[in-house]
């Protein structure tokens, strides 16, 4: 029974968090059956620099629409993980792109995972454009309650036909990469010092600036 | 999503979901859009302002694709004389606007007050004064959506909590618009206007719409502002057969001005009439736990959701804490509000302005029941723990 789950997705404005946060919120409020608010960052820091949407879900009614205190951080550039981190729960689940965690940080929780986000589409697109799918399929592997094949189907719905192939291509290498590493290790922890080893920074707890 | 309306303030103006129908995820403005189309509305004149512009935005695909018009005005004030314009044509009519916006409309507003001219005003608040911060959640117009306007008018003004009660609520705007004659204002803000969640979308046959009376036949002797025991007047469509003149001045039956004191005073009188005497069938409210509660909480708009948050986790802490939340905000439903507020001793209204709706809260306490607000106008919501903290 999930009473309240704040999920925020954060990084530079343009790297489609406003159309993640719909395609989660919208699959978890219709296709899942749940309650879901979605709302996001209006104005001028919806564009660049930190820049964010929130997802509220419920399985009985939402009163306050926003997040509080998340439960679920992504963080695709540093300057979001910066400004949206330091709120997180102390058992917060936080993803962060592997070239945006740069150390120095105030979260209590050590459930965090550096995934290679932005490496992955380049990988398979040469372009970032669908950054955000690959954001979605991992966070389908991380979180229980988010069914995978349900998402899908709101990109389809929500997305021009043109744009199915790449954002399913992405969204499916997201998850590809969450289910190989969790095979390796279940340990959220010693997964996310895993993958520190072969780039990010020490995941050690520090007192920070803000 | 908001509670479930109580039984009596479902008979009240919210309508009974329909059986046929779907789901959908809307965001407040887009809903508010979708709605206006599915009431009637055929005719929208509007100058983007934040943070109401989606409206406008879904409007000018939906409307031209069902027959109707939409036109982005020069500026506010144009935008509000073009949608009086539209109504007299016979369409109906809306515009969407925010705080700064309103203040530019008001004297037009206050034209469609006198000539009496249905259409529905949707305000995206936000503070102030003058331009204040426009992307940033406020709820700077409640007294303003009173008395903007000048000299003595009655005024119609809703303020839905969920995006799915800004479905209905918009719907029953146009409803209320047509059936008195009236401008009708619906007060959103930029939490509900914007977020996005579930929307119960009625099959068409399902919803209740109301449609201005046809006037009699054309006639030379045709008198627009004639009435047949009724507090509201049958104007024709312009460009229909019939011959007659609108205006702001003071007027007689036959729509020219008059310097009559007692044609005057009767005018005055019946507009101000044919809102007060159907208080009962404007009132729409929602009341949660107020049969025991020694605090009561009242709220309207996006707050509302954060006074039922706080009052979910006052109550599971045995605190006894009610809530009463206006959703027509004018006329305020007085009764309903004495009767919930009989048991308590402390009454907190929070909204996110320095004190407006307190003032009409503190006229209707009785003595010794002790009033005060949670107030905020920086730019910041109200969230549950700012409420809890003070119950």
């Amino acid at each position: 029974m999930i009473e309240r789950y704040e999920i925020r997705l954060s990084g530079s404005g343009g790297q489609g968090l406003g159309m993640a946060g719909l395609v989660l919120a919208e699959a978890l409020a219709l296709e899942q059956n749940m309650q879901a608010v979605m709302t996001q960052a209006y104005g001028p820091e919806a564009r660049g620099g930190a820049s964010k949407s929130e997802v509220v879900v419920s399985q009985v009614d939402i009163h306050y629409p926003k997040a509080i205190s998340p439960d679920f951080l992504l963080a695709l550039n540093p300057e979001s993980f910066r400004k949206f981190g330091n709120d997180t729960k102390p058992d917060a689940l936080v993803l962060v792109e592997s070239t945006a965690y740069q150390g120095g940080y105030a979260l209590q929780t050590d459930r965090i995972y550096c995934v290679p986000m932005v490496e992955i589409i380049m990988k398979l697109s040469g372009r970032q454009t669908a950054v955000n799918a690959v954001a979605l399929g991992v966070l389908a592997e991380m979180l229980d309650f988010v069914d995978a094949s349900a998402l899908e189907r709101v990109m389809v719905r929500r997305f021009p036909r043109s744009f199915e192939a790449a954002n399913r291509q992405a969204f499916l290498a997201g998850r590809q990469y969450m289910l190989e590493k969790r095979q390796e290790d279940l340990h959220p922890r010693r997964f996310a010092e895993d993958v520190l080893d072969s780039g990010c920074e020490d995941l050690e707890l520090h007192q920070s600036e803000e | 999503m908001v509670a479930p309306q109580s039984a009596a303030a479902a008979a009240k103006g919210g309508s009974a979901p329909s059986p046929r129908g779907e789901w959908q995820f809307l965001q407040g403005n887009e809903a508010c859009a979708l709605a206006a189309v599915a009431a009637g509305c055929r005719f929208y004149a509007g100058y983007p302002i934040s943070p109401s512009s989606e409206v406008a935005e879904y409007l000018s695909s939906l409307l031209p694709r069902c027959g109707g018009r939409f036109i982005q005005m020069e500026d506010e004030i144009a935008a509000m004389g073009a949608i009086i314009g539209g109504s007299l044509a016979g369409l109906k009519a809306m515009t969407a606007t925010s705080g700064p916006g309103l203040s530019l409309k008001q004297e037009n507003l206050g034209y469609a007050c006198m000539a009496e001219v249905p259409c529905v005003i949707i305000n995206v608040m936000r503070g102030g004064p003058s331009t204040g911060a426009p992307t940033s959640p406020a709820q700077g117009d409640i007294m303003q959506a009173r008395w903007g306007t000048h000299g003595d008018h009655p005024t119609i003004a809703l303020t839905p909590g969920s995006v799915d009660e800004i479905y209905r609520k918009t719907i029953r705007a146009f409803n209320l618009a047509e059936r008195f004659r009236t401008p009708v204002q619906l007060l959103l803000d930029e939490i509900n206007g914007h977020m996005r969640e579930k929307v119960w979308v009625p099959a068409a046959e399902d919803i209740e719409i109301v449609n201005r009376t046809a006037p009699p036949p054309p006639s030379p002797g045709y008198l627009p502002y004639r009435l047949d025991n009724k507090l509201v007047p049958q104007l024709a469509p312009f460009g229909t057969g019939y011959r007659y003149h609108v205006t702001g001045l003071d007027h007689g039956e036959d729509g020219f001005p008059t310097n009559d004191p007692k044609e005057r005073a009767r005018l005055h009188k019946r507009l101000m009439d044919k809102i007060s005497k159907f208080e009962e069938e404007l009132e729409d409210y929602e009341r949660v736990d107020v049969e025991d509660a020694d605090t009561l909480l009242v709220a309207f708009g996006s707050t509302a959701r954060s006074a039922m948050g706080a009052l979910r986790t006052a109550r599971s802490q045995g605190k006894r804490v009610g809530l009463f939340r206006p959703i027509t905000l004018w006329p305020f439903p007085e009764k309903a509000f004495r009767q919930a507020a009989s048991r308590a001793k402390r009454i907190l209204v929070a909204e996110m302005n320095l004190g407006q709706l307190i003032l009409e809260i503190e006229r209707l306490t009785a003595p010794g029941q002790e009033v005060s607000g949670v107030q905020r106008s920086d730019g910041e919501p109200i969230n549950p723990l700012q409420i809890l903290e003070r119950l």
